[in-house]
């Protein structure tokens, strides 16, 4: 099971470009999209998951043409949109009931043993008798998700899932997300550099609606693997480190700047190699530093 | 802290400028404003529309604006209501609330500058009003008597008296449950109460006793107001300002402390419970926590392969729609509201003057239909927009549309949804209906009749309504403009066809009325009814195929995308239907053209209007030209049942009763719009078609030789009336029924000589053809008119025969006497003739009535009724046997050996008095229900058998000529003398609620008069001087001066003129016996009851009792008297006078303890009284016969002297 996506574009009316002409072929197993915010990342997701159409170009999904049988799709799709919400004074079981009658999951008995499964899968068993517009940001997220597998989908799309949750409720988003992972095609759209190098075996870069670089984690390591420099300085003296060289990310670390530089070469001035991130990666290709 | 506040507002204020709906709704009501300023001062060619108020007071009268505007404010709630709550509730919407409430601002001044900024804006947003009245009256459009000079202070006095006041009181309220509640669905609840509230005043209010509760009732002070003016005449209309009189005023008090409170009340609770904390997310105690980081190790759960099955899924979807709906707080609050009203206004089903009706199934389907109809409709236009669009706000679109469920299911799901919606409130409807009736203790359910009206007819209509309303929803893609649209859309169907457009055919979703009637059921109406419904629902079908072609799925928001996706769509299957139901909507709508345009006469108002001028124009010379008059008639009328037909067989036997020889015959013919009726019409003597009118119906002969003065001509009408199809009005096929056939003399036959009848009353209309204004009645001293009576121009005593048949199972009848009845081919004949000449008055009538015969010594007396209906035969009966025994004994005898009423159905509601014949109204008396000992009722069967019955004499034998007054020796006697045939039988003391019903008629008439008040002695065709201004006057004359006097005078008048040939009696011929029979000293009150318009205005100042000795009680009680000279138009002046008055002292039971005449001055009067019982109450004319301005304060509580408490 394979996603080719070719030549899509689309214009908003009012003028925003927000894709250009992407290219991608997403294999199976998790696939990360990765890019700032208003990459397109969104509009791309939803356009697979045939919420959208595309100016031109095509999606195909093994022999499913997405955006002309959209139906056939949605038979075998797993959405998560970035934001969503939920019916008011409906209990978690009694909403996924509701969902996966309308994914064909028609026998009652059938019906129930699934609901159970999701809801102990995301560990919402405890809370399933509960309105799920009371739930948390990181129970409503596991909730998303449980709605999502609902029907076996052999495409599962998942938007921005982990924006807003704090560390441990990522961990277990990300837990759940490993279970699913292995035969089938999840894409997970993140603006957050360590979900892809945490889960993904492969990724793309995305940035004002085009497709920078399709990689996998160990690819992009190997690309950037010693151009990498750090150095340590005060403050003032960034805005002519920028102009001097490729900065592609700094923190302060005890009152000073540590600055991280992208040269094939290393530079002239106090530079020491250093172990280089998927992040750094990341930025050079955001950046424009590499091509 | 000033600043602060004026910040605060300013920054509200600047929100608002920026906002475009701000402008929006400012010129919305300036355009409503003109529309209605328009309609009132006649803009609209063909269409004036008063909103209750006379044609004689100006639009720009401070009254009509307060009216008007008043009104139209109560449809600023809705803007009023997010106005108010959203300046609280915005910040906890938004959740911008922490930011706001953690800021170190005041709170309260942040508060009220919140809510001072909300009335400002709605202050300026409703100014709009007053501007756009004003606007309409510029420029010239507005006819010019209909408007006055301008005055500033008109149009800013409603907004002193109501707006302004109205918009803090609703703010407040509003603002406390927004600052309570912290959401704006508690507050659009209150909204539909407040609107309850003015609908349930004015129920309340449709009772006389219930003004003060009434108009307390009513938030918005509308009625109130209504109330406060009720006795008002025209002229005080134009040129007094609404101030704050009793009703109002307590109305205003209350609601303005209503309001204060609330506002009070939200400052001073605010501070502690400003910010509002969600109970969201974290566990609930005892929930066990989540769990370790690493997640239990679970695969996704197996399932056989989804099944999809589009029914299933459609099942769960109306499942979950369904539940949603029904969870709804708003669907709750709406259904309480709407049953709640049902109550309150249901035990008032069917009333007649305040009396009770048995809520018989018909009556309680057209009180829901007219009222919890709006509750539906208001339900339907909200929840589609919440059904259609649930995904999109609840933010769950993405998900659902990402689901591989149809469009169609979803869509089907939702609009199935709401229309099981319909059909669970139509379930609650019986329900209320049917605990209506119990409480009323009737049990005749009709459960069949039920579900015929609201499943069989009425649901088909909502079928229709929710297909346009989600295609409207659809295709707009916003729910509030779609819910916009939608209201125009209800005031396009309500007022279409009173602007000209009055074709079923182009206003969606109209279709022909099917009345139901006991007598009648639904005959081939409801046919009818159902085929235009099916008309409209091949266009629903096709609104629905597009709803599903434009549906919003994902994020298809762009025109582009949703063009693609429409495309997309269009497959053979949606392409098939939009053909299919397209061209049968193109089909059916000609075939039905082809009904109602072909078969039938498609006539608009307009046309005939323009048709009745040019009638008028055309023929009036022939007005008085010397014609022929009828003088026997033989009958011979075959009704068909069930074809709805009939043949007609008219001999008539015409007169030259001139001293001239008459040579032209103008003739009034079936006009070629009457479609179904063919007709010849054939003379005994040569003649020439002069003219053949088919256009107006008018048939001019020449006579050769002419006529000779006494010489007779025999003319025969045959015709055959045989309707086909579907009539765009049901009331044009509703002349032979299945069963109750009720036509009068001219409905199928010819109308001999010019009828001025045709011609257009109204002056405003008149002057728009360049007519001159027409007189109601001709002038009293009008020497031609002397020779015409009132009741027929062709001609007045004629011999009268008829054979009348019917189907077999059927009764026919016609004035006479049945001579002879018989079988013939499965149909029965009736031969009936009068052994005396009549009035050329007479009808036909057939059914399947049961019987009821009795005698009044050699009267026969027979009521035929619907088997069902037996309720108030018996008192019927009584009725007449009381007024002939008591006409007898004091006017002379009954001219007839045979007294018959005839029930038919509610199509009209009236009786009516043909020659021994009363054609009498399912509708009125049949299902009566009084209780004859509860003192509020009035027998209303009894009496109108009475003043029916009476008419056989005031009409039958004193036939006066057409001009002013003839109404005084018909119409105001049969009131009189029927009154005191109830007064016979119930008591003197028992009349008070009858004549009070009558006074609030008088006055209320008055009020409403569109030319001038009329005298009773000159009455015009103006029923509340005729019917409620004559029994009063004439009853107190009777007080004055005896029953001997008043009836020995009428008595004296029926000898003088009964029977009487042209020149006929005028009422002054009455009023000089009056005069010469009553004592001189009684002569001025007779011409101002009768020849003058005066009225008093007596309330009783004090009263107060003191305890003489066991059994002996001294009540003293203070009486402020005037009296009132009103010119026609309603200008009062006071004069001094010397009159005596009832005084009454009643005990706490309500029997009068003390009940005798004193004489009064004009200013204040002490009376002292002394009673056997401790008084209750006293006052002044308890009975309400006199013209009382002020009617209901005439009785007052008496206090004890000294005793403080009770003064308190």
């Amino acid at each position: 099971m394979a996603l080719s996506i070719q030549n899509l574009s689309k214009t908003y009316s009012n003028g925003v470009h927000a894709l250009k002409n992407v290219n991608l072929k997403i294999p199976n197993g998790m696939f990360g999209l990765l890019g700032p915010n208003g990459a397109g990342k969104s509009s791309l997701m939803r356009t697979i998951a045939t919420l959208q159409d595309a100016d031109q170009g095509s999606v195909m999904f093994d022999s499913i043409n997405v955006l002309q049988d959209k139906e056939a799709l949605r038979r075998t799709l797993g959405y998560l949109p970035q934001e969503f919400g939920v019916y008011p004074k409906i209990s978690a079981e009694e909403l996924l009931d509701y969902l996966a009658t309308l994914k064909g999951i028609t026998d009652a008995k059938e019906r129930k043993t699934l609901i159970a499964g999701l809801l102990e899968l995301t560990n919402l068993t405890s809370s399933a008798k509960r309105a799920v517009a009371t739930y948390s940001g990181g129970m409503k997220q596991r909730f998303g998700i449980a709605q999502a597998l609902i029907g076996k989908p052999e495409l599962i799309i998942v938007d921005e899932p982990t924006a807003g949750l704090d560390p441990e409720e990522r961990l277990r988003f990300y837990n759940i997300l490993s279970e699913i992972g292995g035969s089938v095609t999840v894409i997970l759209s993140t603006h957050i550099v360590s979900d892809v190098s945490d889960l993904c075996q492969n990724f793309a870069i995305i940035n004002k609606g085009e497709v920078l670089t399709q990689s996998t984690p160990s690819e992009a390591f190997n690309t950037i693997k010693g151009k990498v420099w750090s150095t340590l300085i005060e403050k003032p003296d960034l805005p002519r480190l920028e102009a001097a060289h490729k900065v592609v990310a700094s923190k302060f670390t005890m009152g000073k700047l540590l600055v991280k530089v992208y040269d094939r070469e290393k530079p002239g001035g106090e530079f020491t190699p250093i172990e280089p991130q998927l992040e750094d990666f990341y930025f050079a290709h955001i950046k424009g530093f590499i091509q | 802290m000033i600043q602060a506040f004026l910040a605060n507002l300013k920054f509200e204020l600047n929100i608002r400028r920026k906002s475009a709906s701000s402008y929006i709704y400012f010129l919305l009501f300036f355009a409503f404003a003109a529309l209605m300023g328009y309609a009132a001062g006649g803009a609209f060619k063909g269409v004036t529309i008063s909103f209750g108020f006379s044609n004689k007071v100006f639009f720009n009268s401070a009254v009509a604006l307060t009216g008007f505007m008043a009104l139209l404010s109560a449809f600023s709630l809705f803007i009023l209501a997010p106005a108010f709550g959203q300046a609280v509730v915005k910040d906890y919407a938004n959740q911008f609330d922490q930011i706001i409430y953690s800021s170190p601002a005041n709170r309260r001044i942040f508060l009220a500058a919140r809510f001072f900024a909300a009335l400002v804006f709605m202050v300026l947003v409703l100014s709009s009003m007053g501007l756009g009245l004003w606007f309409s009256t510029l420029f010239g459009f507005v006819l010019p008597s209909t408007v006055k000079a301008n005055h500033w202070l008109n149009y800013a006095w409603p907004y002193v008296l109501i707006l302004i006041p109205n918009l803090f009181n609703f703010g407040s309220v509003f603002f406390l449950i927004a600052t309570k509640s912290k959401k704006m669905a508690p507050v659009y609840i209150v909204t539909i109460l407040l609107f309850m509230g003015w609908l349930m005043s004015g129920q309340v209010l449709s009772e006389v006793e219930n003004k003060m509760l009434g108009s307390l009732l009513d938030p918005f002070g509308i009625n109130a107001s209504m109330e406060s003016i009720k006795y008002w005449s025209a002229d005080q209309q134009n040129t007094l300002r609404l101030g704050f009189e009793s009703y109002l005023l307590y109305n205003r008090l209350l609601w303005g402390a209503v309001g204060v409170l609330c506002f009070a009340a939200s400052l001073l609770s605010f501070e502690f419970d400003a910010v509002k904390f969600k109970a969201r997310g974290g566990m609930k105690a005892g929930e066990p926590s989540p769990g370790a980081v690493p997640a239990p190790s679970h695969a996704v759960p197996l399932v056989s392969a989804p099944v999809y099955s589009d029914f299933k899924m459609f099942t769960r979807q109306l499942r979950f729609e369904f539940g949603q709906v029904f969870k709804s707080i708003y669907l709750q609050a709406l259904v309480l509201a709407g049953v709640c009203y049902m109550f309150v206004a249901g035990q008032g089903v069917g009333r007649m003057m305040g009396t009770n009706t048995f809520p018989v199934t018909y009556t309680i389907l057209d009180f829901v239909g007219g009222s919890f109809d709006l509750f539906l409709l208001i339900i339907v236009t909200f929840f589609a927009g919440e059904v259609v669009w649930r995904d999109r706000d609840q933010k769950t679109q993405q998900i659902i549309d990402s689901y591989p469920v149809p469009n169609f299911v979803l869509l089907m799901a939702k609009y199935v949804t709401l229309v099981a919606v319909v059909c669970i409130l139509f379930l609650t409807v019986i329900l209320c209906g049917m605990l209506i009736q119990t409480f009323n203790g009737y049990t005749n359910f009709e459960l069949p009749l039920y579900f015929k009206t609201l499943y069989g007819l009425r649901l088909f209509s909502y079928i229709n309504l929710i297909s346009l309303v989600f295609f409207i929803q659809v295709l707009t893609g916003n729910k509030y403009v779609s819910h916009g649209i939608v209201v125009v859309y209800y005031m396009a169907y309500a007022w279409l066809s009173s602007l000209g457009f009055e074709h079923l055919l182009y206003n969606f979703n109209s279709v022909p009325s099917a009345r139901y009637s006991d007598m009648n059921g639904f005959a081939q109406f409801a046919g009818h009814q159902l085929t235009f419904r099916l008309y409209w629902f091949t266009l629903a079908f096709a609104m629905m195929t597009a709803a599903y072609l434009f549906w919003q799925r994902g994020n298809l928001t762009d025109f582009k995308d949703r063009r693609k996706e429409f495309r997309r769509r269009m497959t053979g299957v949606t392409k098939g239907a939009l053909a299919v139901s397209l061209s049968a909507f193109a089909v059916m709508g000609a075939v039905l053209f082809y009904n109602t345009n072909v078969l039938n006469a498609y006539v608009t108002g307009s046309d005939t209007e323009k048709r009745t001028v040019e009638y008028e124009k055309k023929y009036s010379p022939y007005k008085y030209s010397p014609g022929l008059q009828i003088t026997a008639v033989n009958a011979t009328v075959d009704i068909f049942p069930e074809t709805a037909g009939g043949n007609f067989d008219m001999r008539y036997r015409l007169t030259n009763k001139t001293k001239q020889p008459v040579d032209t015959l103008l003739i009034n013919v079936p006009s070629r719009y009457r479609k179904g009726l063919n007709y010849s019409l054939t003379l005994d003597r040569g003649s020439k078609i002069e003219t053949d009118d088919l256009e107006l119906g008018v048939r001019i002969y020449r006579l050769s030789p002419a006529v000779q003065p006494g010489e007779t001509v025999n003319a025969r009408y045959v015709a055959g009336y045989h309707p086909r199809g579907i009539p765009n009005s049901a009331s044009d096929s509703r002349d032979i029924l299945h069963n109750g056939t009720f036509f009068n003399q001219n409905t199928f036959a010819p109308h001999l000589g010019y009828n001025p009848e045709r011609e257009l009353s109204q002056t405003k209309t008149r002057a728009k053809y360049g007519l001159a204004p027409r007189p109601r009645a001709p002038a009293i001293t009008d020497e031609k008119e002397r020779s015409i009576n009132g009741l027929s121009r062709e001609g007045t005593w004629i011999d009268f025969e008829a054979t009348v048949s019917t189907s077999g199972d059927q009764i026919a009848i016609a004035p006479g006497y049945l001579q002879k009845t018989w079988q013939e081919g499965g149909r029965k004949y009736f031969h009936y003739k009068m052994n005396r000449p009549v009035l050329n008055f007479y009808s036909f009538l057939s059914g399947r009535y049961k019987v009821k015969t009795d005698k009044w010594k050699d009267v026969n007396l027979e009521v035929y009724f619907h088997p069902a209906h037996e309720y108030n035969v018996e008192k019927m009966i009584q009725a007449s046997k009381d007024t002939l025994e008591y006409f007898n004994q004091w006017f002379g005898p009954y001219q007839f050996t045979q007294y018959r009423i005839i029930e038919f159905p509610r199509y009209a509601s009236f009786a009516q008095s043909f020659p021994n014949t009363v054609p009498f109204s399912e509708a009125i008396g049949f299902i009566a229900h009084v209780k004859p000992e509860d003192p509020k009722d009035v027998d209303f069967p009894y009496f109108v058998t009475a003043h029916e019955l009476a008419h056989q004499w005031w009409g039958h034998q004193v036939i006066p000529a057409n001009v002013q007054g003839a109404a005084l020796v018909t119409e105001s006697f049969a009131e009189y003398t029927a009154l005191l045939v109830m007064e016979k039988k119930y008591g003197h003391a028992r009349m008070k609620r009858f004549l009070r019903q009558e006074l609030e008629g008088y006055l209320s008439g008055r009020q409403q008069e569109d030319e001038y008040e009329s005298p009773l002695a000159l009455a015009e065709s103006q029923n509340y001087v005729y019917y409620q201004k004559g029994s009063l006057a004439l009853f107190a004359l009777k007080e004055y001066v005896g029953d001997e006097a008043v009836n020995g005078a009428i008595r004296e008048y029926l000898q003088k003129v009964k029977f009487q040939e042209a020149p006929f009696t005028i009422s002054s011929e009455f009023v000089e016996i009056l005069k010469r029979k009553v004592e001189p000293a009684h002569r001025p009150l007779v011409e101002d009851l009768l020849e003058k318009i005066v009225l008093f205005e007596n309330r009783p100042l004090t009263a107060e009792y003191k305890k003489l000795n066991e059994g002996l009680y001294e009540v003293r009680l203070k009486v402020a008297a005037k009296k009132l000279n009103s010119d026609k138009n309603g200008k009062e002046t006071a004069v001094p006078f010397r009159q005596s008055f009832d005084v009454g002292v009643t005990d706490a039971k309500g029997e009068f303890l003390y009940l005798k005449k004193h004489s009064f001055n004009d200013g204040e009067n002490e009376i002292v009284v002394q009673v056997a019982k401790p008084p209750d109450k006293a006052g002044i004319d308890p009975l309400n016969y006199i013209l009382d301005r002020s009617p209901d304060d005439n009785m007052i509580g008496v206090t004890l002297v000294g005793d403080e408490k009770k003064i308190l």
